[in-house]
């Protein structure tokens, strides 16, 4: 054995890996606290202002809430929503994941990126025409009433009970696909050995579902289930547009509106904050830890049944069951958009395309196409090159400080856009150095950053997951044959990568370009409202035409998501999903 | 071509913990020309020690040389090595001509150039009609040539293997073998194949070194090191032994020693004194099998023993024998007699001439 030099360190890197490392290092220093301006300052900017007193440090706010009973019944209300909202897609998103991962039948690939489709279309755009569907004078009830289950239209009830089922119910429709996704992805990890085990010691179906495959996905699950509880606590569209309010999020939003913003709605934000927060640590590091498996894959063979033509049939009803009904609200709003006359019918009586021509011509449409458009532009910009950057760091480099830089870019994932935009509001409030960039002037830069923060997950996650697909010996082959390492990213990485960057991006774009709270809060002065505060403000105004003009807007941003989304699947395949997953 | 000069080579992944070494004090020499194999079992060091000749790993102690440049601090792509990795790394983007020209196009070589260094490797490999195809659209076999020919026109100063054999299928791998050793050995290049195949090593080596624990074992030729191990664990690794302690009895043109089931005669050069404890390595096959009880010869020893079990392989079997010490020895029985080799419970001389015992 020889003895190492004991003078020197001995090296285990080359010289040009540890300055590799160092620049690295440098860059992922320079990353953190590029998100620690962008993300963490507004928000402590915001959370300080609650606990402001008399210009001192205090808990007078705080103790306000506290003894609140409108608030604190507003609260009560937001957590049963949520709780219905993660329970009802819990049930829609489990048996469907158990069916795909346990039988094959024909038009299973087509039907596995249909359900991705009421993930992608924004559920407050669905909600203009869930009073047109679900009213007294619904379409539901014309429906009943022509097949003789009511006497007429006007006896049958008012489904939408006040709001609430149906706020619950459009929340769930929208996001059970995430569930779907992390549900599968526990699946399809978990080795189909330890399930053929417990039925070979004797355990039916069912016990060995609920004894030992549940139990295995419950990680995935959890993950999924914190995110969706998280974006039915915190949602804004879809309560706004149904007019149920009695929610903590809501009265958030009007108070955040105002020009002089009471520090108890700072208050608020935090109580909002800290519970989120709180909710994806436990769901990420305490209840969704991963049981030690053994193998995450599979050590045996399983052979999936293939449906005959009855199974294919059922399967196919269980899929487009759901589907349709999470895109129905959508199909009534495309029919919004182009009736020219529809009451107490169950489809338009007169269709016109007058309305979808209109808001390609109304000026005040037009501007907010424009900055929609330009909003989504630049903050897609920013995400492309900040996103691939860090992914490249996470997965490329070995420089210090990556899982911190792992930890701050997936961090808006647990804070709501509607949280962030408190906090965008408390650093732009009337008075501070940055009032001209703030909501009542123009909110171009903090719309900008707002959108990018939010998204920044996405580009992480859609680049990380194209640099993991790339076997690191296709790098190191090629700077074995001379090349450097700039030469090896120009020619072999981002070639490769070019499919995930780009499918990202086209997602990332027309996200944002419906983006909701922030949009909504963030912009307060007309001239510079984008597309979703606009068709906000004309479904909200009470006005027919108005309602038109909103859904034409509406079916143009279906149409835009929908395009996104067939271009992110063909770019991608089956890797799409990664995407999404928590 | 270069020779290939390794130095005290010491690899230390995790310095808090500098006893373990993936690689630990390793010096040899690769001539020029030469296929010289690194053979082992996994998590030896083989590929460790491939991977910092060609630059991807970096030494914690030692030196490397190719030829009489001293490249331990030159980077992975100023070494003009050329590595054949284990899963090809063929890149998917680019057509099998547009993978074989990286290599020449990294240093600048002019495009027409290129083109027909590509075209001479390709059509070694016999693949000069793939050129347009992705990687994707060749099988396993002709992935694995366009990888060879991807590491060949780059015109290295040696050619690194790392298991290039290990991802075909069974039939696949034997036929390419003999194929990738005429290959090697028509362009002239100084390899370093690794593999952990001890009978890919025996087929297609000019030399060995076996490897085990970071450290190596033994170097010779293939001949060299199955039939002269140097140690207990080169003699278990390329192919079986029995293995038996005994004390030196007498020494001489033959010795003599004396273990528990028997005498056993050696023939042996310079061998230990007499009353030294030896251990003795016979393999299976050198061991011949006589029926009941046979004297000793002068060239051979007889150790009495009892069959106990037995494997009919077709050309060959395989049977297990109990010595009179209760030792159980293998022995392969090859040809006809293994179809009318003794019953179990039969009794049994084991025959093994001098020349067949190698002591470890």
């Amino acid at each position: 054995m020889t003895v190492l030099p004991k003078d020197r360190l001995p090296l285990t890197t080359s010289p040009g890996e540890r300055a590799a490392r160092r620049r690295a290092t440098a860059v992922v220093v320079v990353m953190i606290a590029l998100l620690a301006l962008l993300l963490l300052m507004p928000l402590i900017r915001a959370v300080s202002r609650g606990f402001t007193h008399d210009g001192k440090a205090s808990v007078y706010w705080f103790g306000r809430i506290l003894t609140n009973q409108i608030l604190l019944s507003e609260m009560l209300n937001s957590v049963l929503l949520a709780c219905t909202t993660t329970a009802i897609a819990l049930l829609l998103a489990v048996p469907l994941a158990m069916i795909r991962s346990s039988v094959r039948f024909r038009g299973q690939g087509v039907l596995s990126v249909l359900i991705l489709l009421p993930l992608i279309l924004p559920p407050f755009v669905g909600a203009m025409s869930m009073s047109r569907l679900l009213a007294h004078y619904g379409v539901l009830n014309q429906i009943l009433a022509r097949v003789g289950i009511l006497s007429n239209a006007a006896a049958g009830p008012d489904w939408l009970g006040g709001g609430f089922a149906g706020v619950a119910a459009l929340q769930a429709l929208h996001l059970f696909p995430i569930l779907y996704l992390n549900a599968s992805a526990a699946l399809a990890n978990i080795d189909p050995a330890y399930a053929q085990a417990a039925r070979n010691l004797g355990a039916g179906r069912w016990r060995t579902f609920r004894s030992v495959t549940l139990p295995l996905m419950r990680p995935g699950l959890f993950a999924g289930g914190t995110i969706v509880f998280i974006w039915a606590l915190t949602d804004i569209g879809t309560p706004l547009i149904l007019g149920y309010e009695r929610l903590t999020a809501v009265t958030l939003f009007k108070e955040l509106a105002r020009a002089e913003i009471n520090p108890r709605t700072y208050s608020l934000v935090f109580v909002m904050l800290t519970g989120a927060v709180t909710l994806y640590v436990l769901g990420k590091f305490v209840f969704g830890r991963s049981v030690r498996l053994d193998s995450s894959k599979a050590t045996v063979a399983v052979e999936a049944p293939r449906l005959g033509v009855v199974g294919t049939a059922w399967a196919w009803l269980a899929f487009g069951g759901v589907i349709g009904l999470a895109i129905l609200p959508h199909i009534g709003v495309v029919l919004t958009a182009i009736s020219a006359r529809w009451v107490n019918t169950i489809l338009p009586s007169q269709i016109t395309f007058d309305h979808l021509r209109f808001v390609l011509v109304r000026p005040e449409t037009r501007v907010c196409i424009m900055n929609s458009l330009r909003y989504a532009g630049a903050s897609t910009a920013v995400d492309v090159v900040i996103g691939s950057i860090i992914a490249w760091l996470l997965v490329r480099t070995r420089a210090r400080g990556r899982t911190l830089l792992d930890s701050t870019a997936m961090l808006p994932l647990a804070v709501p856009g509607l949280i962030l935009a408190a906090g965008y509001v408390a650093i732009t409030a009337r008075g501070s150095w940055l009032e001209s960039i703030g909501p009542m002037n123009n909110p171009f830069v903090i719309l900008v950053i707002a959108y990018s923060v939010r998204r920044l997950p996405f580009i992480v996650r859609g680049v990380s997951a194209g640099l993991e697909q790339i076997p690191i010996a296709l790098e190191e082959a090629s700077r074995n044959l001379g090349a450097s390492r700039p030469a090896t990213v120009l020619r072999i990485t981002l070639p490769l990568i070019a499919a995930s960057v780009l499918a990202a991006t086209v997602l990332t774009f027309s996200f944002a370009m419906l983006e909701v709270s922030d949009s909504l809060i963030l912009a307060q002065t007309e001239s510079h409202y984008p597309i979703t505060k606009e068709i906000y403000r004309q479904a909200t105004s009470g006005n027919r035409d108005a309602a038109s003009v909103a859904a034409a807007l509406g079916v143009y941003g279906m149409v835009l998501l929908g395009g996104s989304m067939a271009l992110a699947g063909a770019l991608l395949g089956r890797r799409l999903g990664a995407i999404f997953r928590a | 071509m270069k020779s290939i000069r390794i130095e005290n080579i010491t690899k230390v992944y995790d310095l808090a913990r500098p006893d373990e070494r993936a690689v630990d004090d390793v010096s040899l020499t690769v001539a020029e020309g030469e296929l010289f194999f690194l053979l082992g079992p996994s998590g030896c060091g083989k590929t460790t020690l491939l991977r910092m000749i060609a630059g991807l790993t970096w030494p914690t102690a030692g030196r490397i040389h190719l030829g009489d440049r001293d490249v331990t601090d030159v980077s992975v792509d100023k070494r003009n090595t050329a590595l054949v990795f284990q899963n090809y790394a063929l890149w998917p983007h680019m057509t099998v001509a547009q993978n074989v020209e990286f290599g020449p196009k990294m240093k600048g070589v002019a495009a027409a150039q290129r083109r027909e260094t590509a075209g001479r490797v390709l059509s070694i490999v016999q693949m000069e009609g793939y050129v347009r195809r992705k990687p994707v659209q060749l099988s396993g076999g002709q992935q694995q040539r366009v990888a060879l020919a991807r590491a060949l026109a780059a015109e290295p100063d040696c050619l690194l293997l790392d298991e290039p054999l290990s991802n075909l299928d069974a039939k696949l791998r034997l036929q390419m073998r003999s194929e990738l050793r005429r290959l090697i050995k028509s362009t002239g290049a100084t390899a370093v194949y690794v593999t952990h195949d001890q009978k890919e090593a025996m087929s297609m080596a000019d030399r060995i070194a076996v490897m085990n624990d970071g450290r190596i074992q033994q170097i010779g030729t293939p001949r060299d090191v199955y039939d002269h191990p140097g140690d207990r664990f080169v003699a278990d690794f390329l192919g079986e032994g029995n293995f038996i302690e005994g004390r030196v009895a007498k020494t001489g043109a033959t010795t003599v020693i004396e273990t528990p089931a028997g005498q056993l005669l050696a023939r042996i050069d310079d061998g230990p004194a007499a009353g030294a404890t030896v251990t003795c390595c016979i393999r299976p096959e050198r061991v011949t099998l006589q029926m009941g009880a046979v004297a000793a010869r002068p060239e051979a020893a007889a150790l009495p023993a009892t069959v106990v079990g037995g494997v009919f392989l077709g050309e060959m079997a395989q049977l297990t024998c109990r010595l009179a010490n209760d030792d159980v020895w293998k022995v392969t029985v090859l040809g006809e007699s293994a179809s009318a080799a003794p019953p179990e419970g039969a009794a049994v001389t084991l025959m093994v001439a001098g020349e067949h015992v190698v002591l470890v």
